[in-house]
């Protein structure tokens, strides 16, 4: 967005949603904190903003959701977005208030009795013995999670071929009227945008399918929402997959798509984005 | 049993808060809100700014579809920017508060972010998805009319 202040200089409604959802650039943040630091009235409007997103929610009915989870009638929202992990209040309370106040207590600490924890101590040196040499054959299940974990930014492009998806590499080649689908993997949480531009500078908004910036996407390799059937003439489809700090403009990223080559290695074009490119030859 | 979606969690707070400036707090509240999710329960996930907009397009959708006289609640929200800046009582909102139904949905939309919320062309442009000329255009026949 352009000035984060409504017009008279006090802070738009939606600025303090997108601040409790934990959602405005580090450089926006500042803006809009700062402001409720100095302005008591929206000060006050962002504390009763934080109150909102911690009360019960109604529950959803049974056919309304993607992904149910069985829920009590009324529901704690606790931390909506998954990703504000630390309340408006806590951040906006002076430090001495945030922190419990330690015990007037004039006690000396009482000292430990080696003896009678030495069973104790020798259970845990054992059982760290056994957990090092378990590391050390090969068998860590720690390792293995993090294995999971994609390390690099990617896209995979899909096609239904007789009832089962095919996965098209770069270079190629589909056919007109192809319906395709996608996958990303993506190592942190971060604003995704995907979309195509053919040799003509056509340029189709695959995800988010509107809006004018990109769209938070968690990390992990996960189905993107949003698929693109092939249309046009023959020539070269490019996908273009970019994960971009916030506040990335997508039109601003859509105008340079034209320096993504038909072929061969492709430069960093958005210098401040991962990027991913699969090309596909389209023949009719 | 009820259920609960990732969506529905994330998304519910800020949508319930647009909510209850067009719907007294309650049950008429809650029942827009399972409403606005029964309709958005597809897609991926959206930011604040999109979530806002579907919410305000919703409940001026379900404002207009029903038979009351007034557009917003009466007292405002005492934390929502129009009751903060005393906007009721600008010209533009009393326009607004007394002729809402005879405006078309784009142009009722734009108006209640001009008036409501106190969002300049740009800012209404970018949550509308619009250029901003075609904001200020809007913003700027309605005020020659006001003004005539």
């Amino acid at each position: 967005m352009n000035s984060r202040l409504a017009r008279d200089g006090h802070l738009l409604d939606l600025d303090v949603d997108a601040l409790l959802r934990g959602e405005l650039s580090l450089e926006h943040r500042n803006d809009v904190e700062g402001h409720a630091l100095a302005c008591i009235s929206c000060r006050r409007r962002v504390d009763k903003g934080d109150d909102d997103y911690r009360s019960p929610l109604p529950p959803l009915k049974a056919s309304a959701g993607l992904t149910p989870q069985p829920a009590e009638p009324a529901v704690p929202t606790g931390s909506p977005a998954g990703r504000r992990t630390v309340s408006w209040k806590e951040f906006s309370k002076p430090q001495n208030e945030s922190r419990p106040p330690k015990p007037a207590t004039t006690e000396k600490s009482t000292p430990v009795d080696w003896k009678r924890q030495a069973p104790t101590l020798l259970l845990l040196a054992g059982v760290l013995v056994v957990i090092i040499f378990m590391s050390s054959s090969g068998d860590d299940t720690s390792a293995q999670e993090v294995s999971r974990a994609p390390s690099t930014f990617s896209l995979r492009v899909y096609r239904e071929r007789e009832g089962s998806p095919e996965r098209l590499l770069d270079s190629s080649t589909a056919r007109i009227g192809d319906r395709l689908d996608f996958e990303v993997s993506t190592p942190k949480s971060a604003p995704l945008l995907i979309f195509s531009t053919n040799g003509q500078g056509e340029v189709k908004q695959i995800f988010p399918k509107s809006g004018v910036v990109a769209l938070e996407m968690a990390s992990g390799n996960q189905p993107v929402p949003g698929s693109l059937t092939l249309s046009g003439g023959p020539g070269v489809e490019r996908i273009i997959a970019l994960s971009c700090p916030e506040g990335m403009v997508i039109a601003e990223a859509t105008a340079l798509a034209g320096g993504v080559p038909e072929s061969g290695k492709t430069p960093s074009i958005w210098p401040d984005c991962d990027q991913s490119i699969v090309r596909l030859k389209t023949l009719l | 049993m009820g259920v609960l979606t990732p969506q529905y969690l994330r998304d519910a707070p800020l949508v319930r808060r647009r909510i209850r400036l067009f719907f007294a707090n309650g049950e008429s509240a809650d029942e827009v809100l399972l409403d606005f999710f029964e309709r958005q329960s597809q897609g991926g996930p959206r930011g604040a700014e999109a979530v806002w907009a579907l919410a305000t397009k919703h409940c001026l959708r379900r404002v207009r579809d029903s038979d009351r006289r007034d557009l917003l609640v009466s007292p405002l929200p005492s934390d929502s920017w129009a009751a903060q800046s005393g906007a009721g009582e600008a010209p533009g909102m009393r326009a607004l508060a007394h002729g809402w139904r005879s405006e078309s949905p784009v142009m009722l939309e734009v108006l209640v972010y001009a008036e409501v919320d106190g969002m300049s062309a740009s800012q209404i442009a970018d949550v509308m998805g619009k250029p901003r000329g075609w904001v200020a255009d809007l913003v700027r026949a309605r005020s020659s009319t006001l003004g005539a």
